[in-house]
């Protein structure tokens, strides 16, 4: 009854709507360029708050700038927080989380009170925080999300590895005097990378709607550089008037945020047994 | 167990010190700062007077030392005074935490007694058409952006249906009220951000329980209750339930910092007296005193939250003994 | 006679009619058969045995006699308890019937037990799901189920949770609580397997003991033919969902006719022959989804011929015994 990967990923229709999403929003913002009707930051002011036409397929803002071409653009944007901002989470994760689980002991103690520390520190405080005083810019924005991401990912990849360390591929690696970095990252850390990845795709769902929540604060990536969130914020003053601002950029954080929910939980089903296997009893 | 509370509490006041180093380091280690923020575009501001002032809050000291005058202060439970309007700190929190305390405690309430039915129902109708129905939307449900979504239904129940206030805690009249008006128009306020700010839980715990129940529903004991005659409703909601609750226990406590300390967003949008937008506008405005006592009240609360949790995962598991 | 009351699910019958008859019982999952057409019968006071590798659909039987095959499963054929037929009889009724008139005892005891209830809790629902009861009288029954059942202590063991019983004391719980309500049918599947030799025997002692005193019916799975002979007095062999040989235990034991019944009986490690190597069959039971043509059993048959690859051979009566075989051990 074995199927293939493909074949069974293929079976859930709801992981594939969301591979689907996740596809189409990064081609959309990869050829964003060309795609784009108009330069997104040219200013025409008599063409304020068109609503969609011909023209202007999703109309046009409060500066008469082209929605589509800001869309595009601002999908960069959105997209690049989310994957940077994973990145860095991902890499502090991993080597925070597979020093404790490798070595155990007293370095796991240490290791894992301090993560506990900041776990207590309620995230979007410590986030509002560090923005306020290093300043919004994009780099900045990107490093925050990825410096306060981390936890989560450190904790799954030491459970990984508290439970992989003690295999007999580790045991030989060992025996053949290989360092220790050697077997954390060339025969471990390739054995504990499904969850990690199933993970890392919910956090960049979680870092794009961190960044335009911050954005709706006014927090995010500034204006005159498009963003979703910040297309969304300077829209919402206008909600009455040109509803298209508030709806073209909240759905599209909708659908980019579902994607990756989606996808996420499809290959959380494939790559996670527990689930998967089995009937109910009752 | 009161031995278990001393131990857990003792063991948390590293874990407080560590977060208010933490934080205080942050502000006072990097660039900018209160001084800038309210001097640097005033030009009648000589450059004598912000070091004057400077001294004054005792921001000329090396930050270890403003640490440990600030730390000795604590430990008499003085927050020092704003920066902002001089008012003790304390007084401020006080103040601004019954209000975030309703939202989340109602929100909470909301979270577990919408969610956790929700997410059994779905395990009991397992790959059925209520399942696929429920599973469909807690993806939607944890996928929105909460302020888009608050947005809109500010649009639609304040200003096209003009059912609901949208901003505040109490109306401008409340004063003129009767007793029940005043409670009317509390819970008039509550409407919009107890649901808003439960929203993006309710899809997360629904689906967290159902994953759990579905786990559960796996085990022996299930069949074995099924066995002796039991009826599938009381097998799910007493046998199951019990047992796929053991790990929403651990996450009610994981639930309270982002109620607790990442609820400014909503508290903005609603413009609600809580916390959260008193840390909001402190950060804005560098006022150190008061972030760092939101700091400390915010992760104490959090750190109980967690014995808390720690508390009823015991009493609910008999396998566990403290 | 037979008599039925409802919610009070005990039979009267008449010497010889089975108290649980299975009849072409088959249990598929999206259209793959599990057990395929399997027929069994329970006698007043007397116990049967089904013996089978595991995976060769033992324990579905039993569940597709209690009613609990899992979803999307699905059961055909006659199951009749009691005269009365209970393949798609409704939700209800089955719960009726399921621990006040057949009960069973699942594999593991470690497992078989809710965690996070006492032993008090679970024991007492059982008692008053079926009987309408006052508290008091239902602890008392309890109490005195527990006590049957040799467990020292029984006031104590209803505040017990199950982490703190032993494995055999577990044991030993459910099967009270599978005879609180009184039930004429007990399915025990592998009663023995999860439990170390020496509580092996213990428990098949008391198994024998409260047999005779309730005269109850067991129908007893294992995939250790040696332990069900002990107490059987009739022996099923089951192989991929299907019964090849039954009869009585001492015959069974003695002349066995289908190759299957010999590989099982020659795997019994005996005692003083430890020289002797292990006999037991080759390979593996096959795959529900990929039956092999004809007899499900050839590719491991040491007795195979033409026939057996290309039909399947049904359970018939031969003379006295009753296989399903094409070239079975013949016996004069």
């Amino acid at each position: 009854m074995k199927r293939s990967f493909w074949g069974r990923f293929l079976r859930k229709r709801l992981a594939v709507v969301g591979a689907v999403l996740v596809m189409a929003l990064i081609l959309l913002s990869l050829a964003a360029p060309w795609l784009s009707p108009y330069d997104p930051q040219i200013q025409d002011l008599n063409m304020k708050l068109q609503p969609p036409s011909a023209s202007h397929w999703l109309g046009t803002d409060e500066y008469g700038r082209d929605v589509l071409s800001r869309m595009l653009h601002g999908g960069r944007i959105s997209l690049s927080v989310g994957l940077v901002a994973v990145g860095i989470a991902l890499v502090i994760g991993v080597c925070v989380g597979a020093v404790a689980g490798y070595f155990g002991g007293w370095v796991d103690q240490v290791i894992m009170r301090l993560v506990d520390i900041v776990l207590c520190i309620p995230t979007l405080f410590l986030i509002l925080m560090l923005i306020v005083f290093l300043g919004p810019n994009l780099v900045n924005i990107m490093v925050i999300i990825g410096l306060t991401g981390w936890t989560e990912l450190s904790r799954l990849v030491r459970a990984e590895f508290l439970t992989l360390r003690h295999r007999d591929y580790v045991a030989a690696a060992t025996a053949l005097g290989a360092s220790h970095r050697r077997i954390i990252f060339l025969h471990i850390l390739p054995n504990a990378l499904a969850p990690v990845f199933v993970s890392a795709t919910f956090g960049i769902a979680g870092a794009i709607l961190l960044e335009s929540g911050l954005s709706f604060l006014g927090l995010g990536v500034q204006p005159p550089v498009p963003s979703w969130g910040n297309i969304l914020t300077s829209g919402k003053d206008y909600i009455t008037q040109a509803w298209w601002l508030t709806l073209v950029p909240g759905l599209a954080i909708f659908l980019t945020v579902l994607g990756y929910n989606l996808l996420g939980d499809g290959l959380r089903d494939l790559l996670d047994p527990r689930l998967s296997e089995g009937e109910p009893h009752a | 167990m009161l031995r278990f509370l001393i131990r857990r509490l003792l063991l948390s006041l590293p874990i407080l010190v560590g977060i208010t180093i933490i934080t205080f380091g942050i502000i006072h280690l990097t660039p900018g700062g209160f001084t800038s923020v309210h001097m640097d575009m005033n030009p009648n501001v000589s450059p004598d007077s912000v070091a004057r002032l400077q001294a004054l809050y005792g921001l000329d000291q090396p930050v270890p030392i403003q640490y440990a005058k600030w730390f000795g202060r604590l430990l008499r439970l003085d927050f020092g005074r704003s920066f902002l309007d001089q008012r003790p700190v304390m007084e401020k929190i006080t103040e601004r935490l019954p209000a975030t305390l309703l939202l989340s405690g109602l929100s909470l309430l909301l979270i577990f007694g919408l969610a956790i039915p929700l997410g059994v129902y779905a395990a009991m109708h397992h790959n059925q058409r209520a399942d696929r129905l429920i599973t469909v939307a807690t993806f939607v449900g944890y996928s929105l952006p909460t302020f888009w979504l608050a947005l809109l239904c500010m649009l639609l129940f304040g200003v096209v249906l003009g059912w609901l206030p949208v901003s505040g805690i109490r109306s401008v009249n409340h004063d003129l009220l009767t007793p029940w008006g005043k409670f009317a128009d509390y819970a008039a306020h509550l409407i919009l951000p107890v649901f808003i700010s439960a929203f993006g839980g309710l899809a997360s715990i629904s689906r967290y329980t159902r994953a759990n129940m579905l786990e559960v529903i796996r085990q022996d004991y299930i069949r074995t209750a099924r066995a002796k005659g039991l009826p599938r409703t009381r097998v799910y909601y007493l046998h199951a339930l019990r047992n796929a609750l053991l790990p929403v226990i651990t996450i009610i406590g994981l639930a309270l910092p982002g109620l607790i300390g990442g609820s400014f967003i909503f508290e903005t949008i609603f413009s609600w007296p809580g916390m959260g937008r008193l840390a909001y506008e402190s950060a804005m405005n560098f006022d150190y005193p008061t972030i760092m006592g939101v700091a400390v009240i915010g992760a104490g609360l959090t750190l109980l939250g967690n014995i808390l949790a720690d508390v009823l995962y015991a009493a609910a598991d008999p396998r566990i003994r403290v | 006679m037979i008599c039925w009351i409802p919610g009070f699910p005990k039979v009267n019958l008449m010497p010889e009619a089975p108290v649980l008859g299975l009849q072409d019982v088959e249990v598929s999952f999206s259209g793959q058969p599990v057990v395929r057409g399997a027929g069994l019968h329970l006698y007043h006071g007397r116990t049967a045995g089904l013996v089978g590798e595991s995976g060769s659909g033992k324990t579905m039987t039993a569940l597709a006699a209690l009613g609990l095959v899992p979803f999307p499963g699905k059961v055909s054929g006659s199951i009749r308890y009691g005269g009365r037929e209970l393949v798609n009889i409704s939700e209800t009724e089955y719960e009726k019937i399921r621990g006040a008139g057949i009960s069973i005892v699942f594999q593991d005891p470690s497992q078989a037990l809710n965690p996070v209830l006492t032993i008090g809790a679970q024991l007492l629902e059982t008692i008053q799901i079926h009987r309408n009861l006052p508290i008091k009288e239902a602890n008392i029954l309890a109490l005195e189920s527990l006590g049957q059942l040799d467990i020292s202590d029984p006031q104590e063991r209803l505040k017990n949770y199950p982490h703190q019983l032993s494995g055999g004391m577990k044991q030993r719980v459910l099967l009270a609580m599978a005879l609180v309500c009184e039930p004429d049918c007990l399915i025990l599947d592998e009663p023995t397997t999860a439990l170390d030799v020496t509580v092996q025997a213990q428990m098949l002692d008391l198994l024998e003991r409260i047999q005779n005193l309730k005269k109850l019916s067991i129908l007893l799975i294992s995939h250790d033919i040696g332990i069900v002979s002990e107490i059987s007095d009739e022996i099923n062999i089951m192989y991929a969902g299907r019964i090849v040989e039954k009869a009585k235990t001492a015959e069974l034991l003695k002349y066995p006719c289908h190759p299957y019944t010999v590989g099982l009986l020659n795997s019994i490690p005996r005692l003083g022959c430890r020289k002797q190597p292990l006999l037991s069959i080759s390979g593996f039971p096959p795959n529900p989804a990929e039956l092999p043509s004809g007899c499900a059993f050839h590719p491991r048959c040491p007795r195979a011929i033409d026939q057996c690859r290309t039909h399947d051979p049904e359970l018939k009566a031969v003379g006295v015994r009753t296989y399903a075989c094409w070239n079975p051990y013949e016996h004069d």
